[in-house]
């Protein structure tokens, strides 16, 4: 179970720091008592194996405390991002039946009528414990966060019974009807991502680990647990830190980070505009990235300005974990072609299997398929959506149909070519754009509505979209970006919405994305 | 506030750098009733994409450099702390003295 790594280290090393952020930190004999509490809080509650609970939390120490209290408790996290509307945290919150969340007090109201919650604990930004539960009749029960840090932090009884297939969390991504679509992943799944990759990213107690992604974006996966199972120091970056790649660079700097996983995009803006050479980043050994395609124009660039770490690629969507990786050589900056996403790792097969459903041979293309210990269990509450991309593919009973589209190269080396839907990257976050049309659609003065996505390899894809309105209808792009911002999370919400009478179309009466693209570049 | 800085009066600066924020980046529920000095990472209001095409629009509009160094928390904080370090370019440009 994943709790283990963060016990087995507690136990070997005590006073090891185990999480630092901006300000504060905890060793890893604090965390783990702790995560004690916060797990036996829950499980006084009823709340325990084959439970959801709710992580709603800007990243901080009481973040990392929860999330391993929750999976102590037995139960499965759910990440959710506190910058989302409250619909789509209410929807999350229904649709798995969550039994409990750690959340903000100023999210009570909201989240105090949802049916399935037994217990609600509400965590400040920075706990004084002068929190008192706001008064309220019936409902879940309301803990503080200094109600629960009261409760005993000796280890908890055993689960009487466990399994590595139980749900060690659940990740919310993009789906294409507007709503999101919960990936289930197992302890065994995690397990499996985890011990590869603490190994190849050769990660040492010594080592002090960037997270840079948010707790509800699967690279944090690697961050919290390849950290805990090498009693190794997690660092929390402030999410502020984000937006200024100068300041950025110099946090990783003064914080020694030796290991820095994040997406491409945070790395590009980081050698373009975070003026590097002014630090000589001797802690720094390792960097991955995964999500997105890194441009190779700002690889290039970034390795010659920091030519002493191993750069890794690491691919796999959600579903997989990851499932292929490349460590990148002076070879592939020179490449023309983009830089492969590599060879199948963490136990895992991988096939690549043609439109007419043979496999393909070296130098043909074809849809990526992934089988082995990384997969998902499904999505939850989808059992047809499951068993679409979840089953027997030519060569093996069992593998996940990625809707990726890749080549294999002479040499073994796997490809990513594009995509087969219209699933998009922005800034390594998935997004369907049929999701982002169809909330438009939503809107009443909307008739018809097409989104796509502007390529630029300096700040990624601009998120962009076009709608046509009723007749005499007066809403404005401002309106209709107010209308997104209801229900879908920011990064889904088109950086541009612009009128137009009528949607380009091909001559078989589908949307014409070439041309939509070229009305998309002349509004700037 | 009436000083003019490069044709522009301070008030006028203010001014066109609110309409921007609230035409470009305020648009959800929770954002309604920013002031002046609340900020703007820390609510989310702008986030790493925004903040270039916060820079782009502050560059093109007021015809002024802005160069890595500059795009720093100081200087981008709150509207206020965008709206002093543009006047401060202003003046700069203008070949006034700049505090």
């Amino acid at each position: 179970m994943l709790f283990q790594y963060l016990e087995d280290s507690a136990r070997a090393a005590p006073a090891r720091l185990a999480v630092i952020d901006a300000e504060r930190n905890l060793s890893y004999g604090e965390l783990d008592a702790a995560s004690n509490q916060v797990a036996r809080a829950l499980r006084e509650q009823g709340i325990g194996r084959g439970d959801r609970v709710g992580l709603h939390l800007d990243k901080s120490l009481e973040a990392v405390v929860g999330l391993f209290g929750i999976l102590k408790a037995g139960a499965a996290y759910v990440p959710m991002d506190p910058a989302s509307p409250e619909w789509r945290v209410k929807f999350i919150a229904c649709d798995c039946a969550l039994s409990a969340i750690l959340t903000t007090p100023s999210w009570h109201a909201a989240l105090r009528d949802v049916e399935s919650l037994r217990c609600i604990i509400l965590v400040e930004a920075r706990p004084a414990n002068t929190l008192r539960p706001p008064p309220g009749q019936g409902g879940p029960v309301t803990l503080t966060w200094a109600n629960v840090r009261a409760g005993s932090s000796a280890p908890l009884e055993p689960l009487a019974e466990s399994s590595p297939e139980d749900l060690a969390y659940i990740l919310y991504t993009s789906g294409s009807t507007g709503q999101p679509k919960g990936v289930m992943l197992s302890h065994r799944a995690a397990h499996a991502f985890v011990d590869w990759a603490a190994s190849i990213a050769r990660v040492r107690a010594a080592d002090r680990v960037s997270s840079h992604a948010p707790f509800h974006f699967d690279l944090s996966v690697f961050d919290l647990f390849a950290t805990a199972k090498c009693a190794a120091t997690l660092v929390l970056i402030p999410a502020s830190l984000s937006v200024f790649p100068r300041e950025l660079a110099d946090f990783i700097a003064d914080r020694h980070i030796s290991i820095w996983y994040s997406v491409p995009s945070a790395l590009t803006q980081l050698v373009a505009r975070g003026e590097l050479t002014r630090h000589a980043f001797p802690n720094l050994r390792t960097v991955l990235f995964a999500g997105e395609v890194f441009p190779l124009k700002y690889l290039r660039q970034l390795v010659l300005t920091l030519p002493r770490p191993r750069y890794l690629n690491l691919y796999g969507p959600t579903e997989t974990n990851v499932s292929t990786f490349h460590v990148v050589t002076p070879a592939d900056l020179a490449r023309s072609a983009p830089l492969p996403i590599g060879q199948v790792c963490c136990g895992d097969e991988v096939f690549v299997v043609r439109d007419d459903g043979g496999l393909a041979g070296d130098g043909e293309e074809g849809e990526l398929c992934v089988a082995g210990p990384t997969l998902m269990s499904g999505y939850w509450g989808m059992e047809e959506r499951t068993r679409q991309v979840l089953g027997p593919i030519p060569g093996h009973p069992l593998a996940y149909r990625t809707g990726d589209r890749v080549i294999r190269e002479r040499g073994g080396n796997l490809c990513f070519l594009g995509r087969r839907d219209d699933l998009v990257k922005v800034r390594g976050h998935r997004i369907e754009l049929s999701a982002v049309e169809e909330v438009l659609l939503r809107h009443p003065d909307v008739e018809e509505s097409a989104a796509l996505t502007l390529p630029d390899e300096l700040t990624g894809n601009e998120l962009r979209a076009f709608v046509v309105l009723r007749d005499n209808a007066s809403t404005s792009p401002h309106d209709l970006r107010q209308h997104c911002a209801n229900y879908l999370p920011r990064y889904m919400i088109p950086a541009r919405i612009d009128a137009c009478d009528a949607l380009p179309k091909t001559t078989t009466g589908k949307k014409d994305r070439v041309r939509l693209q070229e009305h998309a570049r002349q509004r700037v | 506030m009436n000083q003019t800085v490069a044709s522009y009066t301070e008030e006028q600066v203010a001014r066109i750098i609110r309409d921007h924020i609230d035409q470009e980046f305020l648009f959800r529920s929770k954002d309604s009733g920013l002031a002046d000095d609340d900020s703007l990472i820390a609510r989310g209001v702008i986030d790493s994409m925004g903040i270039f095409r916060l820079v782009n629009f502050l560059e093109q509009r007021f015809e002024i450099a802005v160069s890595p160094p500059d795009i720093v928390m100081e200087n981008f904080r709150s509207l206020q702390a965008i709206r002093a370090f543009t006047v401060n370019r202003l003046r700069g440009r203008d070949g006034q003295e700049s505090d």
